[in-house]
């Protein structure tokens, strides 16, 4: 689109305290997982007042010292049933945070996550639990189908000519590292000033 | 015999802008440049090539936000006053330049340009959908959809509803405006996400695009790469990007546009003449913009510009428009001879290239057809539902989670400057499935304030907004937008929860935010 390089001056902005803004809070219990890419996904959140309440009436002391955390679950071609993950990792959060990019570490993988407290004495305990997502692959599929098979050498070959890297044999063999890095994306105009 | 097909894809787009509380807007002014450098131009060149029988194919998306302004009065009459004004200017440069041989003869050629855009524009009866449509029911072009408001898709996927919605009312939309259901979507930002095929079958949409890592990536592997489309489980079929031939025309490095005989964006009247002259036909703030009238030419990476010659741009033209097809037949013949079978070459634009950042782009696209049609028989111009006739068995594969946006996913959409917003989006969109379910059979006042909720929701799922606030200039008009709609959906759901909807209020964002007059909430579930 054109609009990430039109030439504008700087426009008069309206003043702050003039603008009504959106809520900071919707008053409900939300965790949401979102993908950026093969490797990144974001979450944001919300917690009621009221869960919060709950939760340190409930721990007492435990609560105080205890320390909030996303715990982001890796649940590839599973039914995830809260404790059969391949694997987790834990976030540590600030009471203040209210959404967090995370890395995963590996691409084409399916997650969700928790957000919990994780107590002192190693308890962890779940206060949301999130939707899940898929990341995609940051190459090409290793699934091949028998009926629609293809040379892998030929493959290559095809990818270095779609990505426009031209049709001679590539070094490594593997166009997709070199075409993920620098690419032709919309919005950017022919020639930036 | 041909040995391959290559579609062309014109993606032409911009977002509903539209301010009748002010006399002037700016932002309005992307429509203005959008009619003059780009659709008039490419409206001209289809006309003379059905008029003198010239058989080809182009694609064209035109999204249901740019046809709902393309159709608008408020903004058509707009367009009139800005093209006069234009002409006037034009007028004056030509008396301006009188003793300078050089500027002149282009003054002369700007004048005509803009004649000719108002001629075409009264043509059409100010609706230049109407231009378009004449293409397409005459079969040499194929429009398609894309999402109501371009919202991105997969930054959408935990909010199903609305994507089905931003799928239904763009359908609906299209069948109204083109007395046909489209066959094909453009997915904005070729954005796709595993599954949301589905919801385009539902629509009955038979085809989209995505970038070629969208199919290269896909499980399991495409056998064709990007050189045959594949099927979705559900059966909607998606064509992938080839990137050789886009970067002969996008890349700023390698791309023609970039070529020292064509014209140069960056000199403008608007900015290089004395402000007390061209101060009537800036903005009424007194801030430069772009007129349209720009007199130099490339002629090298320096600052040094020298003047605009339009007969050796014209020459380069053809020469660039020779080049593409030599490269697209050798190309073709290539993957024939590894393939076993013709390849389809998939090359998709945004439209405005054409004309406006790249002004010989539609000259070279005319010269395109020509050459095709009348010069070889290796290549044949094809539309995606050409294709699919011809050619109706296909790989079974799930494409990737893909954009042709910066760095091929969603981070253009999601970073810093933008991120904040999802949090607020996903919670109007669950709203917005809550109350088409919590009121099946609203009537009167209610219904409007339902439907109403449903095209605040929809402005601001613009994924214009998150791009423009990812850019990092001119960002607080999408603030603003996204802003604002949000807190006018939020308003409505409020007072529904209460049943006290202030009537004045509505009629008044109904007025301004007026898109999609036939508009159904229900859609939205």
């Amino acid at each position: 689109m054109a609009e990430s390089a039109k030439y504008y001056p700087p426009q008069p902005q309206a003043p702050a305290s003039a603008y009504p803004d959106l809520p900071v809070k919707y008053g409900r219990d939300m965790l949401v997982l979102q993908v950026r890419d093969p490797w990144w996904i974001h979450s944001y959140w919300e917690l009621k007042d009221r869960t919060l309440e709950r939760l340190r009436r409930e721990l007492k002391d435990d609560f105080a010292k205890a320390k909030r955390v996303l715990r982001v679950y890796d649940i590839s071609f599973i039914d995830f049933n809260g404790s059969n993950a391949h694997h987790f990792f834990d976030i540590l959060l600030n009471d203040h945070a209210d959404n967090w990019y995370i890395d995963t570490g590996s691409p084409g993988r399916s997650w969700c996550a928790d957000l919990g407290l994780l107590l002192a004495d190693g308890r962890f305990i779940t206060i949301l639990r999130s939707n899940t997502v898929q990341t995609p692959l940051d190459g090409p599929s290793w699934i091949t189908d028998e009926e629609w098979m293809i040379p892998d050498d030929l493959f290559a070959k095809l990818y270095g000519v779609g990505v426009g890297l031209g049709s001679s044999p590539m070094k490594g063999k593997k166009p997709w590292k070199v075409h993920l890095r620098g690419g032709i994306s919309s919005g950017s105009p022919v020639r930036k000033k | 015999m041909h040995k391959g097909y290559l579609t062309l894809v014109l993606h032409s787009h911009l977002p509903f802008v539209r301010h009748p509380e002010h006399e002037n807007f700016l932002e309005e002014d992307w429509l203005y440049e959008a009619i003059t450098e780009t659709y008039v131009p490419l409206i001209r060149i289809f006309e003379r090539l059905l008029d003198e029988n010239v058989d080809f194919r182009v694609t064209m998306s035109l999204t249901p936000t740019l046809i709902s302004m393309l159709s608008d009065g408020l903004l058509q009459e707009r367009y009139l006053r800005h093209i006069n004004k234009l002409i006037e200017l034009a007028h004056k440069e030509v008396e301006r330049t009188r003793h300078q041989a050089e500027f002149n003869g282009l003054a002369q050629m700007y004048l005509e340009r803009f004649y000719e855009a108002r001629g075409v524009f009264e043509k059409y009866r100010r609706n230049l959908v109407l231009a378009f449509k004449k293409f397409q029911d005459a079969g040499r072009i194929e429009i398609i959809t894309c999402g109501a408001t371009h919202g991105y898709f997969p930054l959408m996927e935990t909010t199903r509803e609305s994507v089905r919605a931003q799928v239904k009312v763009a359908v609906a939309h299209y069948e109204k405006n083109f007395s046909r259901r489209p066959a094909g979507i453009w997915l904005p930002e070729c954005g796709f996400y595993p599954g949301c095929d589905e919801i385009l079958k539902e629509s009955g949409i038979k085809y989209f695009f995505s970038d070629a890592h969208g199919v290269l990536h896909a499980s399991p592997r495409p056998k064709y790469a990007v050189f045959a489309p594949v099927y979705c489980k559900s059966g909607v079929a998606c064509f992938a990007r080839d990137l050789e031939s886009s970067k002969q025309v996008w890349s700023s490095i390698e791309g023609y546009p970039g070529d020292y005989l064509y014209r140069e964006f960056y000199r403008d009247v608007g900015f290089d003449l004395d402000y007390e002259y061209i101060r009537p036909y800036i903005h009424p703030d007194g801030i430069r913009i772009n007129t349209g009238i720009k007199y130099y030419r490339i002629t090298g990476t320096g600052d040094h510009k020298e003047p605009y010659n339009p007969h050796w741009a014209q020459e380069k033209a053809a020469e660039h428009a020779g080049n593409f097809m030599f490269n697209r037949q050798k190309q073709a013949e290539y993957l024939f001879d590894c393939l076993g079978k013709k390849p389809i070459i998939v090359s998709p634009y945004d439209a405005e290239l054409y004309g406006h950042w790249w002004y010989e782009g539609p000259m070279w696209l005319d010269f395109l057809i020509r050459k095709i049609a009348f010069d070889q028989d290796v290549i044949r111009l094809v539309t995606a539902s050409e294709y699919l006739a011809e050619n109706p068995r296909n790989q079974v594969v799930t494409p990737s989670l893909s954009s042709w946006g910066w760095k091929g996913y969603s981070e253009m959409w999601l970073q810093g400057p933008n991120d904040w917003i999802y949090r607020h989006l996903y919670v109007a969109s669950q709203r917005m499935t809550e109350l088409a379910k919590r009121f099946p059979l609203a009537e009167g006042l209610i219904k409007r304030a339902l439907n109403q909720a449903l095209r605040e929701l929809l402005l601001a799922q613009s994924s214009d907004w998150a791009f423009i606030m990812g850019t990092g200039t001119h960002t607080s008009y999408a603030v603003n937008r996204t802003k604002d709609h949000l807190l006018r959906f939020n308003r409505i759901y409020d007072d529904l929860k209460v049943n006290n909807i202030d009537e004045g209020w509505l009629s008044g964002i109904e007025n301004s935010d007026n898109i999609f007059p036939e508009i159904d909430y229900h859609v939205h579930q």
